[in-house]
């Protein structure tokens, strides 16, 4: 698979998912995350904040950039249900387009310069 | 190398090898990790059982000793990929001779059973032991998806040996090798004269840059804790050791604390976090923060990119 976008530049997801923003919007979606949190014996709470600074997750979200980049994660993004458009997206490793669609599927607000 | 099976990676920590530990059965030890060599005195129990060297290997390293022919020694050699760790551990703990340190059905099967073969058989033999493969792999990071993913670091040339004090005498266990190796002579305590050796080590893989790790064997500190309580709570009739009893209890409870962290830990490197990942990704859409995030990361990416041609350019000037 031939990545268009990105592809010149090894792009690490991991410090953007380990940020305080992704902490901050992990924190206010408890609900929905939980139930995909390691079983460590924490309160899911506890364990929410946490696991974004460990290092395990890190390696987690760098290989899943890597593959993302590489585009190869277009089938298994397949199976969580996202749309035709942000799998087309991932397809090409194309990170913005699929930071895009998702965020269009999500009904989530689209920077300024992009409306 | 041939393919008995898969085994996965294990990472370098005293938490896995301490579970693990538990996992074969064994009583009576832990694994610490060892910051440094010279303060060993203050950070380790007695007696360190072994070492675990951790490093990067390249082909052609010299030995540092000489071949062996100690019959003594329980050496299986190493004839599949990514079970070193295991390898090394095991290699460690078939020559423990200590009342103290209980073996566990597991790995007394293994050590009756192979005791007579030579260190190829025995290393064959631990390869086709499913009981061992089942604990090694039980650390086992979950394959996100089931592809070829050839990202981040390789550890494919990762390499795990064993030290260890027999007779008078310190061995290097390195299942690539065709037998021990004699490192050094005890004069009085045998990570005294292990030091140097691995100090040589140490400083030429500094010089590489490049990345080792060494653990150590010790004995379970919790479990030495409980025994102690327990006499000092039997001789408590009067309750003259009520502070020596407190103090234990606090100990004990510390211990508990670094147990539950490396469950915790260990718990987390068993986890897919792809779910999670897709999740929060949803979730940061929905908030319009994942555009400004994934811009940002690209434009470090970029950035890192230009410091490193630049870099590169002025090398070449």
């Amino acid at each position: 698979p031939g990545g268009s976008k990105g592809q010149e530049v090894s792009v690490s997801l991991g410090d953007a998912l380990s940020s305080d923003t992704a902490a901050e919007a992990a924190k206010t979606n408890a609900e929905s995350l939980s139930p995909h949190l390691p079983e460590t014996g924490n309160t899911p709470e506890k364990e929410l904040s946490e696991t974004v600074k460990t290092p395990q997750f890190r390696q987690a979200t760098d290989n899943f950039g890597h593959a993302l980049q590489t585009g190869q994660l277009g089938p298994v993004l397949a199976q969580f249900g996202l749309n035709e458009n942000t799998v087309a997206a991932a397809n090409q490793g194309d990170l913005l387009g699929f930071a895009r669609n998702l965020t269009l599927a999500e009904g989530g607000e689209l920077p300024k310069e992009e409306e | 190398m041939s393919d008995a099976g898969n085994w996965c990676l294990i990472e370098s920590d005293p938490g896995v090898f301490t579970e693990m530990l538990q996992g074969f059965g064994v009583k009576g030890l832990q694994v610490d990790e060892l910051y440094s060599l010279e303060h060993h005195e203050t950070t380790l129990a007695k007696p360190v059982y072994g070492l675990v060297f951790l490093f990067k290997w390249r082909p052609g390293d010299e030995p540092c000793g000489v071949p062996s022919n100690n019959g003594n020694i329980f050496f299986a050699q190493q004839v599949i990929q990514n079970a070193c760790a295991t390898q090394a551990i095991i290699n460690m703990l078939m020559n423990i001779d200590d009342p103290e340190v209980e073996l566990g059905s597991i790995l007394k099967e293994y050590k009756e059973f192979a005791l007579d073969f030579d260190p190829a058989t025995r290393g064959e033999c631990l390869s086709n032991s499913d009981k061992i493969r089942t604990v090694h792999n039980s650390f086992a990071r979950p394959t996100l998806y089931e592809l070829d993913i050839k990202g981040g670091k390789s550890e494919d040339n990762y390499h795990f040996v064993t030290y260890i004090p027999i007779g008078n005498k310190v061995y290097e266990l390195d299942g690539l090798r065709e037998a021990p190796i004699e490192v050094a002579e005890i004069e009085e305590d045998w990570m005294d004269a292990v030091t140097p050796a691995i100090q040589k080590r140490i400083q030429k893989y500094s010089e590489g840059e490049i990345h080792f790790n060494l653990l150590a064997v010790v004995p379970n500190r919790k479990q030495k804790l409980e025994e102690m309580l327990k006499s000092c709570q039997e001789a408590n009739v009067n309750h003259d050791l009520d502070d020596q009893v407190h103090e234990l209890n606090i100990e004990i409870a510390r211990e508990d604390r670094r147990i539950q962290q490396y469950q915790k830990e260990n718990a987390r490197r068993r986890h897919n976090y792809l779910p999670f990942v897709v999740e929060l990704l949803k979730v940061l859409a929905k908030e319009g923060k994942l555009i400004p995030l994934f811009d940002k990361a690209i434009n470090q990416a970029k950035e890192r990119a230009g410091q490193k041609a630049l870099l590169d350019l002025k090398r070449k000037q």
